[in-house]
Parts: C-alpha cells; structure tokens; sequence
C-alpha cells in the first residue's frame, strides 16, 4: 500500500511539475480568454473593423440580366427592389459590371424553357456565391415560362404554407430552433473525448517511457506490477480530472470577470443529475481505457510504437464521435440507443444522448452498470499481463498479442 | 556515384520492405471507402422510406401525378391517398405511413397545409411530397418548366473572359485542386517521419561513425533522400491508381455524371506545380534540419509535429476561406510560406487568385526553399558526430 501511495506521489508530482501540462490546463483557457477580449475590444471600438479584416468589403449584391431570347416580358419584385437589374445587351451588363454597378451578369439564352439552362457572369468566380440568391433569377424566369402568371409563379415556387401537428409525447420534444439545443450535446461529447483519451494517453506514455529508458527494470525490483498499476491508473485519474476542474472553474471565473454570465436559455437547463453522471461515467470510461492503454504500454517496446498502436484501442471512442450529428439529431433511435448502452462506445454517446435530455433512466444506469462490468473484466486482465516478463521484453508490438493477452488474462 | 546509388537503394528497401508500409499504401483507400460508407449509413440514418399519406379536400391531387426522383441515389417514397383525416390517422398510428398532410378544401386561396407526424420525417420524404405537390399544381404546363421547377435552373459560373467556367456536374475537375493540396500535405506529413529519422537511427546506434570513414556526408544525405523520394514517390503512384481506378469504377459502373465530366485547366496544372514543388522541398529541408540537429528519434518527432501543426492551421481558417476568399487575411494566408500551399489550393476553387499574388507566393516560397536546404545542410555537418546534445538554434545561425 505505502509503495501504491509513493507511485501516485511521484505521477501526481511529475505531471503538476511539467511545463507542458501547467501551459494546457492554465495556459489554454487563458489564451482562449484573451483571444475573445481582444476581438470583442475590437468590435466595441469599431464594429466593421473584424469584418474588414476577414470579409471581403461588398458594398454592391445586385446582379444584372440579359433576356437573349426575349422571355421576360413580366417583371417580378426583384426587379422592382433593386436585386436584379435588366440590360438589353451583353456589351452595357459587362459595362455596369466594370463601373462596380453590380457584382454578376446572368444570360438567360433562347432556349431555356427546354432546357433549364443558365449563365452567370461573375469576375470573382465563386461557385458558392450563387447558393443564396439563384432564387431571384429562377423565379423571375418561371414567371414568364408560365406566361407571366405571378400568383402561379409564386404558390409552385412554395407549394404550402405548413401547420405541424406533432403526435409524439411531451418528453421527446425539443426546442429544434435553439443552437443551444445542439450546441451543449456537442460540446460535452468533444470534452468526455478529448478528458478520457488525454488522461488513459497520459498512462501509456508513462508506463512506454519507462519501459524504454529502462527504469522500468530497477522498478521491478522493489515493487510489484499489481501495485506500480495501481498507483499510476489512480494518480493519473487525478491529474485528468484536476486539469477538466481548472478548465471549467477558470473559464466560469473568467466568464464571471469579463461581466458576461453563464446565462442559459430559459427552458433548457442542465440538471445536477447530468454532472453527477458526467463524474460515473468519466470514471468508468477512465478505468476502461485507461487500463486499455496501461496494457499496450506493457506491450510496446518504445514510445514510438505506443503512439502508432494508440489507434487499435481508441477507436471505439472514436465511432461515436464520428457519427455524432446522428447522435444528436436522432437520440432515440435505435443505432443511438445501442452505442450509448454498448460498454466501450458509452461514456462518449451516452453523455452526448444525456446532455441533450430526454432519456429513460433506465438506459444510463444499464450503460453503467455494464461499464462497470467491462471495467472490472479488463483492469483483471491487464494486471495479469503486467507481470515482469512481458513489461521486460522488447518485442515489437502486434494487435493479435495485445488481442491474445487480453483475453488470455480473463 | 556507385555509393550514392547504394546508399539510396538501401534507404528504399529499408522503408519499403515492412508490412507497416503495406499497411501505409492502403490506408487511403480504406479510409476512403470507409468515409464513404459512414456518409451512407448517416445519410440512410436520417432518411426514412416509409410512405407518406395525403388527404386532399381541395381536389389538387385528385388525378396525382407521381413527381420524378432528383437523383438516382434517392429511394421513391410512395405516396398514398386517405378519403378523410381519421383513416390517415389510423394508418399513422399503425406505422404505415411515417406522416400525412392535410389539403384543406381551401388550399387554393390561402396555400394553407396542416402536417401530422408521431417522429422527425426523413429529409428525402419532405422533399419529395414537395415536388409532387409542384408537379400535380402544373398539370397542363409544359414538360421543360416543369423540369424547370423541380430540379432548379442549370447555372454554369463563368468569368467575364471565359477562362473558368463550372456548373454543377464538374463538381470533381473544381475540387480536384483542392484534394491535390489535401493530398501532398499528407505526403508531405508522412515522408517527414522519414526525413527526420534521416541520420536519427545511424546516429543512436553509431552506424555513423564507421560510415562517416567510407562517404562524405553530401553523398550520404544526397543519396538517403533518394531514396525517400523513391519511397514517396511508389506512395503516390499507388494512391493515384487507386483514385483513378475508384473515378473509372464511378464513371463507367455506375454512371455517376460527376465522374464522367472532369477536365483540368493546363493553368490550374502548371499553379499546382509551381507552388507545390518549392513547397515540398521547403518542408523536407526543414524536417531534415530538424532531424540532424536533435540527438534522438522521439525528440525530432515532437519537432516535427510543430512544423506539421503550420502545415495544417490553415483549416482553421477553411470557413473564412470559404466564404471571402478575397480577404486581406486570407491573401496574406496565401503569401505566407508555411500556410501558402493549402490556401492557395483552397483559393483556386472559390475564386480567380490574381497572378500577382500567386508569383509573389511562389517566390517566397522558393526563397525559403532555398534558405532551408541550405540549413539543412549547415546542421547536418554541424550535427553530425554530436551526441547527447541537441544542437542550439544560437549554434545553428552563429557565423562558421
């Protein structure tokens, strides 16, 4: 026990002391700060000065039109404010265009009503330009290829003015209107990744390190694999739940210094209940991987073989963070509900599922309680692998060892 | 030159002959495939095919007309009639139809529709009723219009003198620079590994030494990059037939029309080239440099992933790219050498780059190309027999 408690000692001294953590748990979330006071400094004094920096100074958007065909004989509203302005020939558009009169020039040839086609002029030749206004042109021609029928025009361009009736009970409903509503699943998705792999990788790279410059072997000597693991899983548990409580106690202190309030928007409140299950499940989801991790650091030979082997374990973690906007948009579904209950997808898509709100309890405290269970099935496993043969050995790292170890420790 | 062609033959076999290469060649493909599988099974997660229901008391639909799909990708959604609401209702809550709509007997006048659903409908289902309703309102116009109506005009972009032009279907000849970018960044990222274990290996198990009495250092590193390039080289011929061989599939199997109409501009060649060599030659310089000035592997990897971490901020950037491309930030992005070859690349597909400021990026990249090969010269000598002590950057710049 005395020697556990030394082997946390030691990691919890080791990592507060190294520069590059106190820069990510102090550093980021003061740079971040300062960043934002800059730019909102900049915005006070001079509201178009960001704007003049990274937008492109437009003060024109009207585009010109040459009928070649003769269409247009009905004129529509855009014509009228101003959004589309008609020229009789090619040679005055490009003219108007040159004199900064307007940004484009759209041909509308003779034989659009068979085809559908159109030309757009434009100096800048952006293909993204035209995604929030080619409406205007289109409905100006569809008013004439039906005749000039405006009221036509207008109901087949939206063909209904909807009512919803929504059937579904009150608790799946959500405000789908609010970014909040997709913003916090998000970010708490990218936090429980981003804590849980930064912590289990903190363990690999203590344990490979050790391995390589061979202290590892002086180690052995005095102290047994059961304990050095133990110590380190718990001390490095710490430090990763030390460096989530700066952040978020210093960004709610500097929120709090810069006068802005962390002002939800009433109707959506996050609950108590959702950082008591952020604690459970960063926990378990920290002993799984954690000890995942601890035993392909007892597998590898070098540091750089641990970081290339990361990825056999991580990518479980990784799934729900790829299809998260699945996760989000669609919580109730069965794919969401299966990788929030699966062990080893869970601690990121059930805090994703639960930020958003909404599910049964009986789906969290089954994710647990299996995570519990998976935890506990391969912290046994790797403390069987780490006995001194297998941390002293310096064979190359393959998946069907780690795989076959794994298992064989069950 | 016969030590030149040794050392470059061995350097190539050395790297080529591991299954962690293998594993290298395939990743792109894999990764493409398996990219492309996850947009499928997102997209077929959000997507619902059940049919939907209508009960039109306005007499709209009375004689529907089923509308066109807009692409081949899409799976019809059927559309079905119900005389009165409570039919449709008992068809809901049974999970016959995902959803109905209502045309009250007024619809004509105020455009007004009343939608009942139990859970979120699939995207394609609401675009599809959407059509049919546009289709069945024009019943007796012209087919052209009504093509005209569902599948929106065919605007081809093109510049006043006529030298770019795009519309929809050559969606792949204006993103091809951009993955070109895309691809020799990642090029770039994986020969570093290489380049900075240059002389790193030799130098932890002191093959160095015994070599520094046969070859002089030039021939060494002349003939070590070599072979990398030999390395890199087989890496990018293998990528460029799995890409052509997944267009051509694309193209002549299943018909996709984007994968038929690609054509490549001689200009939009020659800039890729242009910034892409110097560019090139600059990273490798510099991750040579790095791997001659440290004393171990690790070390110079963590070197390197500050170089990579230039290399790639540009991305954070990509929105503003995107949406002005002509912003004085983002053309000074583009003149900037560390961030110049993925700017620009993302540039080219948004907007004309005018030729000023392509030179000028050019030649600054070139200049810097020039002044980093000959650091890494300049470090390798320095470099060479040291050990257990990284070489300073005061070393690196002191006057020889």
């Amino acid at each position: 026990m005395n020697k556990t408690l030394a082997v946390l000692r030691f990691e919890l001294i080791t990592i507060f002391t190294r520069k590059s953590f106190l820069f990510l748990a102090f550093g980021m979330p003061i740079i971040t700060f300062l960043i934002f006071q800059v730019v909102g400094a900049i915005n006070r004094n001079d509201p178009n000065a960001i704007d003049d920096i990274i937008g492109s100074s437009q003060g024109v958007d009207s585009d010109g039109f040459v009928d070649l065909g003769g269409l247009i004989t009905t004129h529509t509203e855009e014509i009228e404010n101003g959004m589309l302005v008609p020229f009789t020939d090619e040679a005055s558009a490009s003219q108007a265009l040159d004199a900064g009169e307007i940004v484009g020039y759209y041909l509308i040839p003779e034989n659009v009503s068979e085809s559908g086609k159109l030309i757009y002029i434009r100096p800048d030749f952006n293909p993204l330009a035209l995604e929030d206004k080619a409406w205007a042109i289109e409905i100006l021609v569809l008013t004439n290829l039906l005749g000039g029928d405006i009221e036509m025009a207008q109901r087949v361009w939206v063909p209904m003015d909807l009512e919803v009736t929504l059937l579904a009970p009150p608790k799946q409903q959500r405000d789908d209107s609010s970014p909040i509503t997709f913003l916090i699943p998000y970010i708490t998705t990218m936090i429980f990744y981003m804590v849980i792999l930064g912590s289990a990788s903190l363990l690999l790279n203590s344990i490979a390190k050790e391995k390589q410059n061979r202290v590892m072997e002086v180690l052995m000597l005095s102290i047994s694999p059961r304990e050095m693991l133990t110590g380190k899983i718990i001390g490095l548990g710490i430090a990763g739940l030390t460096q989530t409580l700066i952040w978020t106690s210093l960004g709610y202190i500097l929120l709090k210094l810069s006068g802005r309030s962390m002002s939800l928007p009433p109707g959506l409140e996050l609950p108590v209940s959702i950082l008591v299950w952020g604690l459970v499940f960063f926990l378990l989801g920290y002993a799984i991987y954690g000890s995942l991790m601890a035993g392909l650091g007892a597998l590898v030979p070098n540091i750089k073989e641990a970081t290339q082997a990361t990825i056999v374990v991580i990518f479980p973690l990784i799934i729900p963070m790829i299809l998260q906007s699945a996760l989000i948009e669609k919580p109730f579904d069965p794919p969401a509900i299966i990788l929030s209950i699966f062990p080893l997808t869970a601690p990121v898509a059930m805090m994703t599922r639960l930020a958003g709100g909404g599910v049964p309890l009986w789906q969290p405290f089954l994710a647990a309680g299996l995570m519990l269970l998976t935890a506990l099935i391969v912290i046994r496993a790797v403390v069987r692998l780490f006995h001194a043969q297998t941390i002293l050995s310096g064979q190359p790292f393959k998946v069907g060892r780690f795989v076959k170890a794994i298992v064989r420790g069950v | 030159m016969s030590t030149l062609w040794l050392i470059a033959k061995h350097e190539y076999k050395r790297h080529v002959m591991r299954r962690a290469y293998i594993l290298i060649l395939l990743s792109l493909p894999l990764m493409l495939t398996l990219m492309i599988g996850l947009i499928i099974a997102t997209v077929n997660m959000e997507n619902d095919d059940r049919p939907l229901g209508y009960v039109d008391q306005s007499g709209v639909l009375t004689e529907a007309i089923p509308a066109p799909l807009d692409s081949s990708l899409e799976t019809p959604v059927e559309m079905i009639a119900y005389p009165i609401r409570e039919d449709a209702r008992a068809a809901l809550d049974s999970g016959d139809i995902q959803a109905f709509y209502l045309l009250p007997d007024d619809y004509m006048e105020t455009k007004h529709v009343e939608l009942v659903y139990v859970d979120d409908i699939g995207d394609d289902a609401t675009g599809q009723f959407w059509d049919f309703m546009r289709v069945n309102l024009m019943s007796n116009v012209p087919q052209g219009t009504v093509d005209f109506v569902t599948n929106g005009a065919d605007i081809t972009i093109r510049t006043p003198d006529g030298s770019r032009e795009f519309s929809k279907s050559q969606i792949l000849s204006l993103i091809l620079p951009l993955l070109v970018g895309i691809g020799l960044v990642v090029l770039i990222m994986t020969s570093s590994g290489y380049l900075v274990g240059i002389v790193a290996e030799e130098k932890e198990n002191r093959t160095i030494e015994i070599l520094m009495t046969s070859i002089s250092p030039n021939q060494l590193v002349t003939g070590k990059l070599l072979g990398i390039i030999g390395v890199v080289a087989t890496q990018v011929t293998v990528w460029l037939g799995f890409l052509f061989g997944f267009i051509y599939l694309a193209a002549n199997q299943f018909g996709y029309e984007w994968a038929q109409n690609i054509s490549i501009e001689s200009n939009t060649i020659l800039m890729i080239v242009a910034v892409m060599v110097p560019a090139y030659v600059m990273f490798a310089a510099l991750m040579t440099a790095i791997g001659s000035m440290v004393s171990a592997t690790q070390e110079g990897q963590q070197l390197s992933g500050l170089v990579s971490l230039l290399l790639w901020l540009p991305m954070a950037f990509m929105g503003i790219i995107i949406e002005s491309p002509n912003s004085p930030l983002v053309v000074g992005l583009s003149i900037f050498p560390a961030s110049a070859p993925i700017v620009i690349t993302m540039r080219t597909v948004f907007t004309v780059v005018p030729f000023w400021q392509l030179a000028l990026s050019v030649t600054l990249l070139t200049a810097t190309a020039g002044s980093a090969v000959w650091l890494a010269g300049r470090a390798l000598r320095l470099g060479m027999l040291r050990y257990g002590q990284r070489l300073s950057l005061r070393e690196l710049f002191r006057k020889a």
